[in-house]
């Protein structure tokens, strides 16, 4: 009686576990090559190989177009690289991402301060 | 058992959750950012510095030191070819009415041969600062803190350039902008042709940033997970 009784409950318990992992291990890896990708392209920045950078950041924005801090790295990226109208708008897309990041708000910040600067027809070489 | 269940679930959600909330750390990083000229160069060679109108000042003829001044930032920063030329008089009308004064710029260009002409305005003012401030002082003998008034002999100096560039081909105005500096220094008797040279020392990469590509070095943060 027991075990009959244990059955129904190993099986919810199991059945549980492995509806989660089902939807959670796609999510997971998913995220993992999309970090693996961001960590990289932070490597590459602080090397000054923004290219690099950019081709990281830009993967990894889309296997997690969800990440504040991907779109604030490739904004960054894009500033190095002279590309200020695709800086402006991953800044915009970090900032509706996480509206209360102070440093996303600083970055953004001083770029527009300097995109200020420029002369019009000049923001994408 | 139920609640054994359960708490399996809970224990496979949490890494999901975790990962969700990820703490970030900022890394300040130096980037350089690539700056266009602000005017189109184009066939551009030969720059002549013309006249600026500049007010009277007791000690220093700035029409011709601003002159001096600017001719020397582009030579040195630019490729262009800096025509070697006295400063000459604005015509004798209202600003507004000769930067618009398209046959005087073009005669400048044909006269010396000149691809681009800068003029403009430029005032420079010494004020006397000094006053009263208040130190907070600790007593050597009860070291007490307490506040006093004290007197500060200072001098703010002032400039503000109106520079204009010209097309010589057409006397076509193709720049207009205003530069502003100043600066407060302790003591009186400052000498005023040193501090016009630090003030205009301070615009230098914007001067030379209308007809030179440049890179501006500025910091932001980089986000890691």
């Amino acid at each position: 009686m027991k075990r009959v009784g244990q059955s129904p409950l190993t099986c919810l318990t199991l059945l549980a576990a492995l509806l989660m992992a089902a939807l959670t291990q796609p999510l997971a890896v998913v995220k993992s090559e999309a970090s693996v990708q961001l960590e990289f392209g932070i490597k590459m920045a602080t090397k000054g190989l923004w290219r690099e950078a950019v081709l990281r950041f830009e993967k990894a924005s889309r296997l997690d177009s969800g990440n504040a801090v991907t779109f604030n790295n490739l904004a960054v990226a894009y500033e190095s690289l002279g590309r200020f109208d695709q800086a402006r708008e991953a800044y915009a897309k970090a900032l509706s991402l996480s509206p209360s990041d102070r440093r996303i708000q600083e970055n953004q910040k001083r770029f527009l301060a300097f995109f200020a600067t420029l002369p019009r027809g000049s923001h994408a070489p | 058992m139920l609640r054994r269940a359960l708490l399996i679930v809970a224990g496979l959600a949490a890494p999901a959750i975790m990962a969700g909330a990820g703490v970030c750390i900022a890394v300040e990083v130096r980037i350089e950012l690539p700056s266009p000229a602000r005017i189109d160069t184009t066939g551009i060679k030969r720059i002549l510095v013309g006249g600026f109108r500049a007010g009277d000042h007791p000690t220093v003829d700035l029409g011709r030191e601003v002159n001096r001044l600017l001719r020397d930032m582009l030579g040195k920063d630019t490729d262009f070819e800096i025509i070697n030329a006295e400063p000459l008089p604005l015509p004798e009308q209202p600003v507004e009415e000769a930067v618009r004064n398209t046959a005087y710029w073009k005669r400048l260009g044909t006269r010396f041969n000149a691809d681009l002409i800068l003029g403009g305005t430029f005032e420079f003012e010494e004020r006397d600062e000094s006053g009263f401030v208040q130190e907070d002082i600790i007593s050597e003998l009860t070291g007490q803190r307490y506040r006093r008034s004290r007197w500060v002999e200072r001098e703010a100096f002032k400039m503000d350039m109106g520079l204009y560039m010209f097309r010589g081909t057409s006397g076509e105005l193709v720049f207009e902008d205003h530069f502003a500096e100043g600066n407060t220094f302790p003591g009186k008797g400052n000498d005023a042709l040193s501090v016009l040279h630090d003030l205009m020392e301070r615009i230098r990469e914007n001067v030379v940033g209308i007809v030179m590509p440049r890179t501006r070095l500025e910091t932001r943060y980089l986000l890691t997970e």
